[in-house]
């Protein structure tokens, strides 16, 4: 893995870490 | 501490063949399948993902892996592959049409220590055999009462459309002596074979009512109501509504949940027909980063037609496959568009 994509994949699970914290979980999923 | 969980689904394909020809499917005909040693290894690489997201980001993970076809028991290796997955220590769940499971088989799937068995009914009985076939409907419920009888968790999933959409009552109330866990509704997708029942769509003036009437039998029935769709968020939500950047909940494309299809395609939603990639060619963990489609799924600026600018944006988004399905009838390749059966576009 780059180390391009390892800082973009840290962002992102920054992101979801924060709303998951503010959710409290991601609600019901969608299974098709 | 313990964080929130991440609650990351995979939904896995095994075959595209199947006993029945449903006019609603979102499948349009056969592809190839994978080895089971093809699978056992897909499964690895999409094991490795999640390994390295709890080690390096401290997610607190629960995936768990779904397993449907085409008819899942239409695949001779499906126990060798439950056993592998159980193994790795994720939870497996089948999605099936339940008239293959007889009293043998049931007593198998508890055996392989299966969590819950997703069984599809589409309405009353000359409803749902105008959809799957004559006499598919009483296999389905011998299906569901041959796994209750032996313990395991049955739980039935609707497709909603004006075919079907005025025997809620009645469902729920073959749910309740049925024994299942949980009656699901989900939307109707106009994609693959389901295209050929585009004008039974519900209109967002249906989509309103339908979830109107729906609430009354979640508060009032004996057995777990639930509706699998994004928009459903919207009519649940009670107080604050959350404002995050990366979204929340509703649609799990590109968010919690990935769908991959019995020769290894990605995709993020089965019934968002938008290949991003193959299992067996890429690494699972870096396609989850660096994947454009997956990444304008979590951008609110992406999106356009109403969602952009809705504050329920970061819970719901709407059907992703439903807005593609829609945008295509209209020649165009867009999946970001507005869900053309959303109720609450207003609500910005």
């Amino acid at each position: 893995m780059s180390e391009e994509l390892r800082e973009k994949e840290a962002r992102l699970f920054q992101s979801l870490k924060e709303a998951l914290e503010k959710s409290k979980g991601l609600g019901k999923s969608c299974l098709a | 501490m313990k964080g929130t969980p991440y609650d990351f689904f995979v939904q896995w394909h095994l075959t595209e063949r199947c006993n029945l020809r449903c006019r609603h499917c979102y499948q349009s005909g056969a592809v190839s399948e994978m080895s089971c040693e093809e699978i056992c290894g897909a499964i690895d690489n999409v094991r490795s993902a999640f390994q390295s997201w709890v080690t390096e980001y401290k997610m607190e993970m629960s995936p768990s892996f779904h397993f449907t076809g085409g008819e899942p028991f239409l695949r001779k290796d499906l126990f060798a592959i439950l056993d592998y997955v159980r193994k790795c220590g994720f939870s497996t769940s089948l999605m099936s049409n339940g008239t293959l499971i007889d009293g043998g088989m049931a007593q198998r799937i508890r055996e392989a220590g299966v969590s819950d068995v997703q069984i599809s009914l589409d309405g009353l009985e000359a409803t749902h055999e105008g959809l799957r076939g004559k006499g598919s409907f009483k296999r389905t419920l011998e299906g569901i009462r041959n796994l209750v009888a032996q313990g395991v968790e049955a739980n039935i999933n609707l497709t909603v459309s004006r075919l079907n959409m005025n025997q809620t009552g009645e469902l729920v109330r073959l749910a309740e002596e049925l024994g299942v866990g949980a009656i699901a509704f989900s939307r109707l997708v106009p994609t693959g074979r389901g295209k050929g029942l585009s004008s039974e769509a519900l209109t967002r003036e249906e989509v309103a009512h339908f979830y109107d009437e729906l609430q009354a039998f979640k508060d009032n029935s004996k057995v777990v109501v639930i509706s699998r769709d994004p928009l459903s968020a919207i009519a649940d939500m009670d107080g604050e509504i959350p404002q995050t950047e990366m979204p929340i909940g509703g649609c799990a494309a590109g968010i919690s949940g990935i769908t991959i299809t019995a020769d290894g395609t990605i995709m993020p939603c089965r019934r968002m027909d938008l290949p991003v990639g193959n299992i067996k060619e890429t690494s699972f963990r870096e396609l989850w980063v660096e994947s454009p489609v997956l990444g304008s799924l979590r951008r609110r600026e992406d999106y356009h037609g109403g969602c952009e600018s809705c504050r329920y944006w970061a819970v719901c988004r709407g059907c992703r496959a439903i807005a593609l399905a829609h945008a295509r009838a209209n020649g165009h390749e867009d999946y970001l568009g507005p869900d053309p059966q959303c109720p609450y576009h207003c609500l910005s």
